[in-house]
């Protein structure tokens, strides 16, 4: 398309779209193209092929004179296409049977709730934007990819539940979860649920309480992860990497695995048949139930000490721990 | 977000823009990306209003001989950009507010222990 041509059908699609004198808007965007050939070195039909449309550009300047002129704040606010703020999504949780989150830079709180259905709340803002979808019994929200970024500091710091998506489900969930975020914080309190549960993030803390599974799979790195009172009816594996993973008052009939490195590993009442401990350049400490001679022992450093046989047969329960240039410190103690 | 905040935000990006020295249509456009990207049809409706209520004058010069209108500042421009950073504080404030009875609230709620 030529310029004449371009600002020809500008003018008439301004004319027809009851923009009011378009004669100041021609020479604007005339300007502009002008402005970007001179200034990009781009011949005519590349600049224009830049510009917005003659209908994009007439589309929002309608829309700009017409929530200009509108007086109500309902008018205003039905007019806005986003509207930035805290979006609320309500589920039943019986229709729900596999919650999927997949975030970014974006902090996930997943909490219990006396309630018996599912709230999500997410910011949502031009930047920020999330597909929703409930469907066959997926409930999904996946953050958009941005188109571009954007970083005023004054907007970041004063708003942080800007920051945060809230999930609430009833105590009991009779569902799968799998929520995944990264460089924040993924925290979950008082949730019980039926289903397989994954909690991913990156860089930063993960923080389990008083949660349940049918099996969990916990996966970060850089971050540290912190695991209290769990419950899962199969087994339980938590992978990390350069920090630490704190295992309390857990428990994993089937299994339990914890493996990090460059990270501590702490483990406390532990109840599994199966415990495998793995770290490097990490001390592995904890106290295990029972006595020593229940387990069959497979347990391994270098460069440090080892409170264990590096091997014993015949115990009932399988322990293996492993790390290197660190310390194995786990003692057992017998329940009264 | 408010529409009326949203507005206020976006005048008073290019009001920001303009204290560096006058500019013109393309160069604000372009400017704009480093603080709040908008395209050349959002930035029009702004510049056209802002110079409705007076905030920037207009002037054209010759360039590469043709004639460039150029956006500059005015007194009352300044004053709209130092009453927004006021009302941003006062935003604030009340926003504070809020996130506290929130809290609260969320305390309440969520506060009976349960154990699995």
């Amino acid at each position: 398309m030529k310029r004449e041509e371009y600002l020809e059908k500008l003018q008439l699609t301004l004319e027809e779209s009851d923009f009011g004198p378009v004669e100041e808007a021609i020479s604007y965007f005339n300007e502009i193209l002008e402005d970007r050939i001179q200034e990009e070195g781009m011949d005519e039909e590349a600049a224009i092929a830049t510009m917005e449309s003659p209908e994009e550009i007439a589309r929002k300047l309608v829309h700009s004179k017409s929530t200009q002129q509108a007086t109500s704040a309902e008018k205003m606010a039905a007019d806005e296409p986003f509207v930035s703020g805290i979006r609320i999504i309500n589920a039943r949780a019986d229709q729900v049977r596999r919650m999927v989150i997949r975030d970014r830079n974006m902090r996930l709180n997943l909490r219990g709730w006396q309630r018996d259905d599912i709230e999500i709340r997410h910011p949502e803002t031009e930047k920020i934007r999330y597909d929703f979808t409930l469907e066959d019994g997926v409930l999904s929200l996946i953050r958009q990819a941005p188109e571009f970024t954007f970083n005023l500091l004054l907007f970041k710091s004063s708003q942080p539940n800007m920051r945060e998506v809230n999930i609430f489900v009833p105590y009991e969930l009779a569902a799968e979860l799998d929520l995944r975020t990264s460089n924040a914080k993924l925290d979950a309190k008082n949730v019980a649920c039926w289903g397989t549960a994954t909690y991913a993030t990156s860089n930063a803390t993960i923080d389990l309480d008083n949660v349940g599974a049918k099996t969990m799979q916990v996966k970060g790195s850089n971050g540290s992860i912190k695991l209290e009172k769990i419950q899962v009816k199969h087994t339980l594996t938590a992978t990390n990497s350069n920090a630490r993973i704190k295992a309390e008052k857990i428990l994993a009939p089937e299994a339990l695995t914890l493996k990090t490195s460059n990270g501590k590993i702490t483990v406390e009442q532990i109840t599994t048949d199966a415990l495998e401990l793995t770290s490097s350049n990490g001390k592995i400490e904890g106290v295990l139930p029972g006595r020593q001679s229940d387990y069959t022992i497979r347990s391994q450093t270098s460069n440090s000490k080892n409170s264990l046989p590096r091997q014993q047969d015949g115990g009932s329960k399988s322990l293996s721990v492993r790390t290197s240039n660190s310390r194995i410190d786990i003692r057992f103690e017998e329940k009264l | 977000m408010d529409i009326q905040l949203k507005r206020g935000l976006t005048e008073v990006c290019v009001l920001a823009l303009l204290v560096r020295g006058d500019s013109y249509g393309y160069r604000l456009a372009k400017d704009t990306e480093q603080l709040m990207p908008m395209s050349e049809s959002t930035l029009y409706p702004v510049l056209k209003r802002l110079q409705e209520s007076g905030a920037v004058d207009t002037y054209s010069t010759e360039y590469a001989g043709r004639l460039r209108r150029y956006y500059t500042l005015t007194d009352a421009g300044w004053r709209q950009m130092l009453d927004f950073v006021t009302e941003w504080e006062q935003l604030g404030k009340v926003y504070e507010f809020i996130v506290h009875i929130k809290q609260e609230e969320e305390k309440k709620r969520t506060g009976g222990h349960h154990e699995t």
